[in-house]
């Protein structure tokens, strides 16, 4: 049972309505208007607009809160990031009133943007100076819908905080930033990002949000004296002498620890708006600790703790993702900013790490149904099935969350990519299913890469269908195709060349960051900027990896082996028909489409046939990528997830020789494409089995599932052996969407009535009420084959 | 070579853990109340299917039946060894009614034993003792089906006399072999206190002898396959059995350490 306090919170978040709010945007152009910033460094500056914001950003303090800190003058009052990207009067009007994903913009958020901030920042934000270093070959690429680019409108982010902030106190990471400052002394240093000035420019931002919490403080000691009930008047001055004590000083009890984190996850939020927001990752190894010495101590009992895990919680669901536009708004339409907390796995020493938090984590997640923080096990050979059991419990409610990762997979994931055995075993995974090294690597997601179409390039010489115009090289004329191989060939140069130009295009990117939009406050918190004296987006971190995300496995895979099928081995129609079909939509051509669809090898069926075009497809671009470096001494790396990408990426690509409509979605994660598996999930987990997982950082597998699947201990235990069979082939991470079809149905008809009804969608869950027409017909497609 | 009409994996009722269900075709039983008619016959079969697609009626050509190998089969069966390893599961045959090729079955249970893998037969019992007892050598489990204690019923209701099927339960359990006792419930036809009476005599009488019995509620789900086969539905329009009484005859049938679940 919720406390009323709990309750009062969390109602207060679910209410709270999704705003646009100018606060940061006014702050960030007053600071760049009035400060004399000749002669600063760029990392210098940015840390003094950092100081800036949280000098004069208003503060907020909930009723019954007991962890302080909004990013916006009140919950779900979302700041914008001028410096990244510039709303225009009609990206507001767009986000005021559209349907999925709105932010209320009112009369003066509108006025101040157009007579302060728009011709402020008109022509000097960083997307405009990313756009104009992209070579026309990339424009086209893009506007194509071949790939997307995460950083047009948001920093690069995707870190995991590691364990340093439970020991140690920002006033030792100063003292570390003067010694090395001190070392430097006399040293001759050249250009901007140098050393000195990125060192400096940290311990600005440090100090600032040292100075931010004490004004919070001084905040509730004013409340203290003001509230006329004794008890919040006593928990306000306990809640101001923690402000004062962390971040500066290291936590030494629960509250402590969770409000410090809070602090760190609200500047990395302000400073920037790194995409994924940020993440305490291994939650229940850190606060294990103080929650046990609480305990001994008296200091909470564990209802009382329970309590405060669940004010945390509610802090995460205050803070929707920033508002996203056009490409971006398509490829992630949902108000996740994917924070995904990590239970279980293992510990540094390789021991089964599920403790005795692990279990109130769980429990906390299941009372609290929220849509942020996401949640996540990670399941290695060493935990107890009791653990795996209590996490499908929760799965079983339908809520989405928590979703379950191999701890076995992730490690020799990141040992393949090099990393030393203790960080690996520190690792896990973030946002919807990416791997990392937690507290010590940089893995920027860098954009989803179309992989279907590629394929229907690699079938038209190149030009795109869609207009006519010519986007990859000329890898000659379908019809004239005598083998199948020929397809796969024009497929190979055709992915290389696009590859290629997503990979180039992303070294400028992370350039462009690196020189305009260093992140001094993030790199604190990740090993070993201080030590390297090196920004987060320069490479300051101990590994710094590129991902690009493939995206429509499953898709083209069909589509590979129906051209096989069908042009190659059976000879039931030649090129010409199918090129014909194709561009008719189907339109006239039932029967074929119908054979395409029920009498072609599919994948998701454990069937070679078909899924070895998956292999084939997942190799190529593995060697595409994988180990190209990156410009910050890192090296690009793949993974296999689509957030909502495979909407976006079916909406521009015409019909396919899978039977897939024009338009319609693509296949998700390494998921079969919706319907195509008719042998069973078991068939499926090896279908996906056969792709080598530990080549990726990270593959999503989606399974749906009826909620009477789920009604007994029986149907539970079963669930677990799928789970641990998966997990020993290697599988990477599996989610189950427990709903049924009529469920959903219902709640597109009266979506009043359901409200709270949360899915899992690709990677992470959402309201499904916030989803698109599309992508709602595709979840209950989904469900319906069941 | 044998025929099987279909390759169910990730089954959940046929015995323990996660399996594999091979349905073999071709049954000398008529149930009224079957809902597998595809498996009456032992030669395959082709029937139309109607699809809508595009708002349009597309006929296809739907077999029901192959004849396929029995290494191939092995090899389909061996695709889920992971899943058996893990969840203690294996592979059952069923049909139809996988007596009827009692060769081909012998072979199948000889390679999955080879193979280290949990074999469950899931049988009406109708076959010859010797021939039982001979599947019986290479079995792990059976999964028996005792559609009804009262022989005209049995006879009137599935074509067949029950006295042999009865005979070879006791085969079987006086083998020592794990037997899983099946009761499907028809409806006016075995849901009588009577009936009921007759099967409780029956398990309590072997009471130290097996320790499972399953109940299967009839499902209207089966009478869809008939129109698709062009078949009349035997069994006509009956109601699915109430809840409440399925909650009874569990209790009815739970004595002295005998295990009832409802649905395998």
């Amino acid at each position: 049972m919720l406390t009323n306090r709990i309750q009062q919170l969390r109602n207060a978040s679910l209410n709270a309505i999704n705003t646009l709010s100018a606060e940061r945007a006014v702050l960030m152009t007053d600071f760049y208007m009035s400060s004399d910033l000749e002669g600063k460094s760029i990392p210098v500056q940015r840390a003094l607009s950092f100081e800036y914001l949280m000098e004069k950003k208003q503060l907020c303090v909930l009723d019954g809160e007991l962890i302080v800190g909004e990013r916006g003058p009140a919950p779900k009052a979302t700041p914008t990031f001028p410096e990244i990207s510039l709303h225009s009067l009609e990206d507001l009007d767009i986000l005021d009133s559209r349907e999925k994903v709105s932010f209320k913009v009112d009369a003066a958020v509108r006025e101040v943007y157009e007579q302060k901030i728009i011709p402020f920042w008109k022509g000097r934000t960083n997307r405009d100076r990313l756009i104009a270093g992209m070579e026309p070959e990339w424009i086209s690429a893009y506007e194509a819908g071949v790939f997307t680019e995460f950083q047009e409108q948001r920093a690069p982010g995707h870190t995991v905080l590691g364990k340093k902030i439970y020991s140690t106190g920002l006033l030792k990471f100063i003292k570390e930033i003067d010694d090395r400052l001190e070392g430097l002394e006399g040293k001759q240093e050249s250009g901007d990002i140098s050393e000195r000035e990125e060192l400096t420019a940290m311990k600005i931002a440090a100090n600032a949000i040292i100075m931010y919490a004490r004004r919070n403080a001084e905040l509730l000691n004013e409340m203290a004296l003001k509230d006329s009930d004794p008890e919040r008047k006593m928990e306000l001055r306990y809640m101001a002498s923690i402000c004062y004590k962390v971040p500066a000083h290291a936590p030494e009890t629960l509250h402590e620890a969770l409000q410090y984190y809070w602090f760190v996850h609200l500047g990395v939020i302000t400073e920037l708006n790194p995409w994924d927001s940020f993440n305490p990752g291994r939650l229940d190894q850190h606060l294990l600790s103080f929650y046990k010495n609480d305990l001994s101590e008296g200091r909470q009992t564990k209802e009382s703790a329970i309590e405060l895990i669940q004010a945390f919680w509610v802090k995460f669901n205050n803070h929707p993702s920033p508002p996203k536009m056009g490409v971006t708004a398509k490829e992630s339409s949902t108000y996740t900013d994917f924070c995904l907390i990590n239970l279980g796995g293992m510990k540094e020493d390789g021991s089964d790490a599920v403790n005795e938090m692990s279990f109130i984590l769980l429990d906390v997640i299941e009372e609290m149904r929220l849509l942020q923080p996401s949640s996540m096990i990670q399941v290695s050979k060493n935990n107890p099935d009791s653990f795996i059991e209590r996490a499908v419990k929760i799965v079983k409610t339908g809520y989405g969350q928590p979703s379950i990762f191999n701890s076995d997979a992730i490690v020799e994931e990141l040992l393949n990519q090099g990393k030393s055995i203790i960080d690996a075993r520190n690792g896990g995974a973030s946002g919807c299913v990416e791997t990392g090294a937690f507290g010590t690597e940089a893995y920027i997601l860098t954009g989803y890469f179309n992989l279907v179409k590629v394929l229907e390039l690699s079938m038209h010489n190149g030009v795109d269908p869609a207009n006519g115009k010519q986007i990859g090289p000329q890898t000659g004329s379908f019809i004239e195709f005598s083998a199948f191989e020929d397809i796969k060939r024009a497929f190979t140069v055709q992915l290389n060349y696009l590859l290629d130009l997503k990979i180039k295009g992303n070294r400028i990117i992370e350039q462009i960051y690196a020189e305009n939009l260093p992140v001094p406050f993030l790199s604190l918190f990740v090993e070993d900027c201080i030590a390297n004296g090196k920004d987060y987006n320069v490479g300051g971190a101990r590994y710094n990896t590129s991902y690009i995300q493939g995206v429509g496995l499953g898709s083209v895979s069909d589509m590979l082996a129906s051209l096989k099928h069908h042009l190659f081995d059976s000879k039931t129609m030649g090129a010409e028909t199918m090129m014909k079909i194709l561009g008719d939509d189907f339109i006239g051509h039932e029967e074929i489409r119908a054979e395409l669809i029920y009498n072609t090898p599919k994948y998701g069926n454990d069937d070679d046939v078909a899924d070895e075009h998956a292999v084939w497809v997942f190799n190529q671009f593995y060697e595409a990528v994988n180990g190209k470096p990156n410009y910050r001494g890192g090296a690009f790396r793949i993974n296999m997830l689509p957030t909502t990408s495979h909407v976006y990426f079916g909406s521009v690509v015409g019909a396919t020789p899978d039977g897939r409509h024009a338009g319609l979605p693509l296949s998700e994660g390494i998921s079969p494409f919706q319907g195509a598996d008719r042998k069973g999930p078991t068939a499926v987990l090896n279908s996906a089995a056969k792709i080598d997982h530990l080549k990726t950082g990270g593959t999503l597998l989606n399974q749906k599932f009826t909620p009477d699947f789920f009604k007994d201990g029986k149907g539970i235990k079963k669930i677990t052996q799928l789970i641990r069979t998966y997990f020993r082939m290697m599988g990477h991470h599996i989610q189950f969407n427990v709903v049924s079809a009529d469920t959903l149905r219902a709640a597109q008809e009266a979506p009043e009535n359901y409200q709270d009804l949360i899915v899992r969608v690709a990677g992470y869950s959402d309201y499904f009420n916030d989803l698109g027409e599309e992508l709602q017909d595709e979840i209950i497609r989904r469900t319906e084959q069941e | 070579m044998l025929t099987i009409f279909d390759i169910k994996r990730f089954a959940l009722h046929d015995g323990p853990g996660l399996r594999t269900t091979v349905f073999f075709k071709g049954c000398p039983l008529r149930c009224l109340w079957c809902h597998n008619p595809e498996s009456y016959e032992m030669e395959p079969e082709s029937h139309n299917l109607v699809r809508l697609l595009d708002g349009k009626e597309i006929t296809m050509t739907r077999k029901y039946g192959s004849l396929i190998k029995e290494e191939d089969l092995m090899v389909e069966i061996l695709q889920d060894k992971l899943f058996f390893e893990e969840s203690s599961g294996g592979v059952t045959f069923s049909g139809g009614e996988p007596l009827m090729q009692y060769k081909q079955l012998i072979s199948m249970l000889k390679l999955s034993g080879k193979n280290n893998i949990h074999r469950a037969v899931d049988t009406s019992g109708y076959a010859s003792e010797k021939l039982i007892s001979e599947v019986a050598g290479h079995t792990d489990l059976f999964l028996y089906d005792l559609k009804t204690m009262d022989p005209e019923m049995h006879k009137r209701s599935t074509g067949v006399d029950n006295s042999q099927i009865l005979k070879n339960a006791d085969v079987l359990l006086d083998m020592g072999k794990e037997v899983i006792f099946r009761i499907p419930i028809i409806p006016g036809i075995n849901d009588s206190e009577k009936e009921l009476d007759a099967y409780l005599r029956f398990f309590e009488k072997r009471i130290e002898k097996f320790k499972e019995v399953h109940i299967l509620p009839y499902h209207k789900i089966g009478s869809d396959k008939y129109s698709r086969l062009n078949l009349e539905y035997p069994l006509g329009p009956i109601a699915e059995p109430k809840q409440e009484h399925i909650e009874l005859i569990k209790q009815k049938f739970s004595i002295s350490g005998i295990e009832v679940s409802i649905g395998g």
